[in-house]
């Protein structure tokens, strides 16, 4: 049996010595400052450089998705290498990464490569990268691991809290309308990724009331249920912090993933942005077979 | 000089008379609060209310007193503010009711219809409270039935006895009244215009003429809000704004509300059978006096251009919203927040100028939906809001706000995207996640539940109860926020007022951010008059 390998690309904001220790292949997005040069995100530029440009700066980015040839070129290599390729990438619906991938695995006819669009970002596609990940280095067969997978995206649930919806309105990530209102009273906008889609789901006013709410909703979602989970935050190290300490004990999950969310989604939703990704556990479950 | 009967002509003095005095002695009611804040404006209702039911009483040329009564009903009606301007036009219509088919009215007659205008007010407030203008109203009614003499002069000396009487009881029945050392001040209004009904009805002689009152200068508010009212698209298709009354006999309000229907929108088709207001906005006025002629008399006529009133307005896909929303606030801060806030007009008024049934109703029908949300934002405004759902020909729903934070807290729960019921549902129920308090001055002095207050210090209210006062902003806020801020996660807002030094407030709130570790602290500019202070705390 070929060996699984997992590649994703730089939205999913994983953290380092995750990507390194499950052999996690990342093709990076790429981050444009005024009429630079394109960074590559999580390469050229790292979290805490962005931020600083972002909030000190007060520089504005765009973001671009990685050429058909990178993902090629990652592909070529894992499949010459005798590996089945799981491409595992952001929402059709915020980028065009996936259909990059797809480019690059229509170049490849003969080898074994999978894209799959997670219909979900940064933590949400990384969470179910690490399972995946997982699953193959612990021998589960390709169909096995693609079964989890698909299970994984129809489960995940991501909500945020931004500070304002200004980089998302820039983005063109949330309708326009919606970006009007709430923009004083210090109002915290919460959304919601659904099916891929940032979708606003309701305001609230203060950081901490916010931070509350949030813990409120996934502790609803969880269900009771056993769940994995993650913390990512856009550089507020406090605001994590307060909300994995309101958040954890009301879960039946083990160590929440804290990471940080990364230039291109930072781009899109600003500075000081705060989330929680839960999906049920499946890794107790045995996948039923398929032939 | 016996008088054993009462027409139309009499009624329109008394209602005269009635007017005058309130006018005299609206500041003093205004003052007979229970608490001493500065937002008393009972007696101002009643008085507006009043003078806008005069208003229509003197536009019927007959001598009939019914249709006399009804007009005054209606104008009560239209031009009902706070609560108990809204009690006074429901005793209006009670009367009305009683008397429509009389050409005159004897103490007999009187007397039944003073006892329907009370039951008429019984059953528009949901929980009738005795020891306010109901009890009085009602017990004015029972000694007017206890009347036996058939001179009407002298049924009303007595009456107003009777209710002199009642009004004196109300501390008796309302602790809060006896507390503060006042009799209700709706009582006292409704004496007031029993009062100035008889002194006009005795100094009146049979050829005294019923000009115009003095209480035609008070201005409305309404125009100038209108003004300020960002119109709708809709406006816009319709360019005149064509209002007037008709006056006839057998008019069919059905009827020309349907004969005017294709004209044009905003239609609104009030009154009776003798006297019916129209308005609507249309491209073609002429047809509409033309069609309005076939049924009657035309009077009081209005034609605007609206283009011209609008056209700095911006247009946009605001047409067909599936629902707007009016909300009730006062000062530019907070007028601004509770349109940032998704709210498509915000109605000028509040503590010091409650908006009449009129205005409300007006707001509705240029609203930029069918479906109308309204925030009255003030306990006196609630039931002005609820008598124009019942007006409207609009589909109204009144979210019983009573402060402006609530208000606020009920807009952050809107969602343009989601249906109306669930909108509704959530805004009721953010009414509840939010505490409100006030910092205002006294204007008298008093003692409440061993709170020595002397006018003009600042008083602190906490959900409308008065907690504490001082002559110090300082421990004023203090005694709010200890009373308020308990735990930690809690986010304060203050609102400061027009004549409000925000740096003071943000030295007092560094303080308070130390004191009350974990809450987060807020000052936005209000800009509200007489209030000094907003406060939310959620």
């Amino acid at each position: 049996m070929n060996e699984i390998r997992i590649v994703t690309d730089s939205t999913a904001d994983l953290p380092e010595e995750l990507i390194e220790k499950h052999r996690i292949t990342v093709v990076p997005l790429k981050v444009i400052f005024n009429d630079e040069e394109p960074l590559l995100d999580g390469v050229d530029i790292k979290t805490e450089q962005f931020y600083r440009r972002q909030v000190e700066k007060k520089e504005y980015s765009k973001t671009s998705q990685p050429a058909p040839a990178e993902f090629h070129k990652v592909f070529s290599g894992l499949a010459a290498s005798g590996a089945s390729v799981i491409s595992i990438h952001l929402s059709s619906a915020l980028s065009g990464t996936c259909q990059s991938a797809r480019m690059a695995r229509e170049m490849l006819p003969d080898s074994d490569i999978d894209v799959i669009d997670s219909r979900s970002a940064s933590m949400g596609l990384g969470l179910i990268v690490l399972e995946a990940a997982r699953a193959a280095a612990s021998g589960k067969t390709k169909i096995e691991v693609l079964d989890m997978i698909g299970k994984m995206i129809s489960k995940v649930k991501l909500y945020f809290f931004v500070d304002t919806l200004e980089y998302l309105a820039r983005g063109g990530r949330i309708g326009r309308a919606q970006a009007l209102l709430g923009t004083i009273l210090s109002i915290k906008p919460l959304l919601y990724l659904n099916d891929g889609v940032v979708e606003p789901l309701e305001k609230v006013r203060g950081k901490s009331r916010a931070i509350e709410r949030l813990a409120q909703i996934i502790e609803e979602k969880a269900g009771g249920r056993q769940v994995i989970c993650s913390i990512v935050h856009g550089l507020d190290q406090e605001g994590a912090d307060q909300l994995y300490s309101r958040l954890i004990p009301r879960l039946h999950c083990g160590e929440p993933v804290l990471s940080t969310l990364g230039a291109v989604i930072g781009t899109h939703v600003g500075p000081r942005a705060l989330g929680v990704i839960i999906i049920p556990n499946y890794t107790c479950i045995q996948p039923e077979y398929r032939q | 000089m016996a008088v054993y009967t009462f027409n139309g002509d009499d009624l329109k003095i008394m209602l005269r008379g009635a007017v005058d005095l309130l006018e005299q002695t609206k500041d003093e009611i205004d003052s007979l609060n229970v608490f001493p804040v500065p937002d008393g404006d009972t007696g101002t209702n009643m008085c507006q209310t009043l003078a806008s039911s005069l208003k229509e009483a003197l536009n019927v040329e007959s001598h009939h007193i019914g249709l006399v009564a009804e007009a005054s009903a209606r104008g009560g009606l239209l031009g009902a503010r706070g609560n108990s301007g809204v009690i006074l036009s429901q005793v209006l219509q009670g009367f009305a009711h009683s008397l429509s088919s009389k050409e005159q009215a004897s103490a007999a007659d009187l007397a039944e219809a003073l006892e329907k205008g009370a039951q008429m007010a019984y059953r528009a407030v949901l929980t009738p409270v005795e020891g306010t203008i109901l009890t009085v109203v009602k017990k004015t009614a029972e000694g007017a039935a206890n009347q036996r003499s058939n001179d009407l002069l002298r049924v009303m000396v007595a009456v107003m006895k009777s209710a002199f009487t009642a009004l004196q009881k109300t501390p008796d029945l309302l602790p809060v009244l006896k507390q503060a050392g006042v009799v209700d001040a709706g009582g006292k209004g409704f004496v007031t215009i029993l009062e100035g009904a008889l002194q006009a009805l005795k100094s009146a002689s049979p050829m005294a003429k019923t000009t115009a009152p003095k209480t035609e200068t008070l201005k409305t508010s309404q125009a100038q809000n209108l003004s300020d009212f960002e119109r709708s698209l809709q406006s816009l298709n319709f360019i005149y704004c064509t209002e007037l009354m008709i006056k006839g006999k057998h008019l069919a309000i059905d009827k020309i509300k349907s004969e005017l229907l294709p004209y044009g929108d905003s239609l609104l088709v009030v009154g009776d059978s003798c006297t019916v207001k129209v308005h609507i906005h249309s491209n073609h006025p002429g047809l509409i006096l033309e069609c309005c002629l076939k049924h009657g008399q035309l009077s009081d006529l209005k034609i605007n251009n609206m283009s011209e009133q609008y056209k700095d307005f911006i247009s946009n896909d605001k047409n067909n919203k599936p629902f707007a929303v009016i909300a009730v606030g006062a000062g530019e801060g907070i007028s601004s927040i509770l349109k940032n806030l998704g709210a498509d007009a915000v109605l000028a008024g509040g503590q010091t100028l409650n908006p009449s049934t009129g205005e409300l109703l007006e707001m509705a029908a240029q609203a930029p939906s069918v479906k109308v949300i309204i925030l009255p934002n003030n306990k006196n405004i609630i039931l002005a809001a609820e008598q124009a759902r019942g007006l409207s020909s609009k589909e109204i729903t009144v979210i019983p706000s009573t402060s402006i934070p609530q208000g606020i807290s009920a807009l952050l729960s809107l969602n343009p995207e989601d249906t109306l019921e669930n909108n509704v549902n959530r805004m009721k129920e953010a009414l509840s996640s939010v505490s409100s308090a006030e910092v205002t001055r006294a204007v008298r002095d008093t003692t409440y539940k061993d709170i020595v207050i002397k006018k003009g210090q600042l008083i602190g209210l906490v959900d409308d109860d008065l907690i504490t006062a001082g002559d110090d902003m300082s421990k004023v806020l203090n005694d709010i926020l200890g009373k308020l801020v308990e735990g930690s996660g809690k986010l304060v807002t203050l609102y400061y007022g027009e004549n409000v030094n925000a740096g003071e407030i943000e030295t007092l709130l560094d303080a308070a951010r130390e004191k009350y570790e974990g809450n987060e602290f807020e000052l936005q500019q209000g800009g509200q008059p007489v209030y000094d202070l907003i406060i939310s705390v959620e």
